[in-house]
């Protein structure tokens, strides 16, 4: 009875606070909470895989605000060409070059478009995993809302196939700016390899980056294939495999994907403020302006494993679709997303992850609302026909969401 | 005991890793609903490197925002349409606010959002008519960019 009582003691430690694992947890799920909490604040060395070109050397550099897991004002560059192929700048190499090769990234000379994007904030990742495919599906407006609003569905593959049971095509992308994943493994296998060069048993994701920087914006993959085995032994990417589909490791887990992507599943949401009288007159006026269209107040989950996930509310205040942003988008084609598309950013925890919108542009709330285009312009509009007293009104809600 | 109750956790912690299960709506379900897609993509797509074309998506024109007040249409019956706008905007910029001492009044509180709701709506019949006006490519770009300017100018 003892042993009983001080396990549902512990269940209950900190939940309230932002970076907690999420409430309900069983004792074992919280052990793994905390072994993924310490892998994600890892920084990795070259001889544990990072590189050839890498933008940082642990999750937790461009996740910290307000807690572990958080936004940062760290931006990352994406290019694109004429062709539309896009792709992520690698801001840093472990070698600028070897035997006449060029290992520095950068932006090729025929981008046409280049872009910054702040990294996203993970707290609640597992509950919006959870929702089903299907309440996604039935966000989009058919037809169009009279303000102009309907949204799209991102339609991606999920690379986890296998991994998580997951199919690998025709999944509804939730996760990134431009709702290009579709699952948490698969978000952290393309975070590893993408921002810190380790490459993964993730199909798509176990392969090394080659530098950019030819006229047409390709990769050179050969000839970074023609160096690496020049290479092994002297300091790059010695391990190249480690990741890619071995056995479990010491610590139980198959690789350090799998406990990044337990720490996102199990990270709580962002906790709300009480309202005051005036949040509640602004949370009245969020949905009189509309803004719900888009900013969908809830949805649920269904069944998880992790059954502190199961069929519970998502206050996330998104619909997780793709909306046509007109000037706001980032001018970037990834996965399903045109140019002009973006995800709709959940709201909760928008007072932790100051400056706004993708690429930081708004340092205020009221400068991102009137930043809204395309599909959001009437409802910005309408925002800022309202008066002041109101439009602050709607901003203390936001704040305390 | 406490020791007794870290070791037991941290050796069920090390033993398994859970995972959320899978999103799995049925073929059916994701045929029918594929079609309801406004812009669906040609093929599906992952990851943050080389996505394919979206061949439906191009870039807005770049636009350079016009002063509301000197907006000036090629179509006369557009620019009255551009003041009623105007008008129905301040309109509902001029609601009084709720006194603070009945800011916790749901009663005054459902008055004002009232007041507020119907003054948009007149807003949004306005805007229908004015765009209704807009009967060139040129128009359309002037009306954007003022309405932009109008928006920047209420803060």
């Amino acid at each position: 009875m003892r042993l009983f009582s001080v396990l549902l003691l512990m269940a209950g430690t900190a939940y309230g606070q932002i970076g907690a694992p999420v409430a309900g947890l069983t004792a074992v799920q919280q052990a793994q909470f905390q072994v993924a909490l310490a892998e994600f604040q890892q920084v990795e060395a070259i001889s544990e895989g990072i590189g050839p070109i890498f933008n940082n050397q642990s999750c937790v550099a461009c996740h910290n605000n307000a807690a572990v897991g958080g936004a940062s004002t760290v931006t990352e560059t994406r290019y694109m060409n004429a062709f539309q192929a896009s792709d992520l700048l690698h801001q840093s190499s472990i070698v600028p070059s070897f035997n006449g090769f060029n290992i520095q990234d950068q932006v090729p000379p025929d981008a046409t478009v280049v872009a910054h994007r702040k990294a996203t904030a993970l707290f609640g990742m597992g509950l919006i995993e959870a929702i089903t495919d299907a309440d996604i599906k039935a966000n989009v407006h058919t037809p169009k809302t009279v303000d102009g609003v309907t949204g799209t569905v991102a339609i991606v593959n999920d690379p986890t196939a296998g991994q998580n049971g997951t199919p690998n095509i025709n999944t509804v992308g939730r996760f990134g700016w431009k709702c290009q994943e579709a699952s948490l493994l698969g978000f952290a296998a393309d975070a590893y390899l993408n921002e810190m060069g380790v490459t993964t048993r993730i199909p798509g994701f176990d392969k090394d980056i080659a530098p950019s920087g030819s006229v047409t914006g390709q990769r050179n993959q050969s000839a970074l294939l023609a160096v690496e085995p020049a290479l092994t032994g002297f300091a790059f990417d010695q391990l190249q495999d480690k990741e890619n589909g071995g056995p479990p490791q010491s610590d139980g887990h198959t690789a350090n994907i799998d406990e990044f992507a337990d720490f996102m599943r199990m990270l709580a949401p962002p906790p709300p403020l009480p309202l005051t009288a005036q949040a509640q007159l602004g949370q009245q006026l969020f949905s009189t302006v509309n803004c719900v269209a888009c900013h969908k107040a809830s949805m649920t989950t269904t069944a998880s494993n992790i059954q502190a996930l199961g069929f519970k509310n998502v206050p996330l205040y998104s619909d997780l679709l793709l909306h046509d942003m007109a000037s706001l988008g980032d001018g970037i084609v990834q996965a399903a997303a045109g140019p002009t598309f973006m995800r709709t950013a959940p709201l909760w925890g928008l007072r932790f992850r100051t400056p706004f919108l993708h690429d930081g542009r708004a340092a205020t709330i009221p400068a991102a609302i009137l930043a809204h285009d395309g599909e959001g312009a009437v409802i910005r509009t309408k925002f800022a026909a309202l008066p002041a007293t109101d439009q602050a009104a709607l901003i203390a809600f936001l704040e305390s969401i | 005991l406490d020791s007794k109750v870290a070791i037991l956790i941290v050796v069920l912690g090390v033993a398994g890793c859970s995972k959320a299960p899978p999103a799995t709506p049925s073929s059916h379900q994701l045929a029918k609903e594929e079609e309801q897609q406004p812009n669906p993509p040609s093929t599906p797509a992952a990851g943050w490197l080389n996505s394919p074309a979206n061949p439906e998506s191009s870039l807005p024109p770049q636009s350079v925002a016009t002063p509301a007040s000197e907006i000036a249409f090629e179509n006369p019956a557009a620019n009255q349409a551009w003041n009623q706008y105007v008008d129905s905007f301040e309109a509902v910029r001029s609601v009084p606010p709720p006194p603070p001492s009945q800011i916790s009044d749901p009663s005054a509180i459902a008055a004002h959002i009232d007041e507020i709701n119907r003054r948009l709506e007149v807003l949004q019949q306005s805007r229908a008519a004015l765009q209704n006006n807009l009967t060139s490519a040129e128009d359309k770009k002037r009306f954007r960019s003022a309405e932009q300017s109008l928006s920047e100018s209420s803060q």
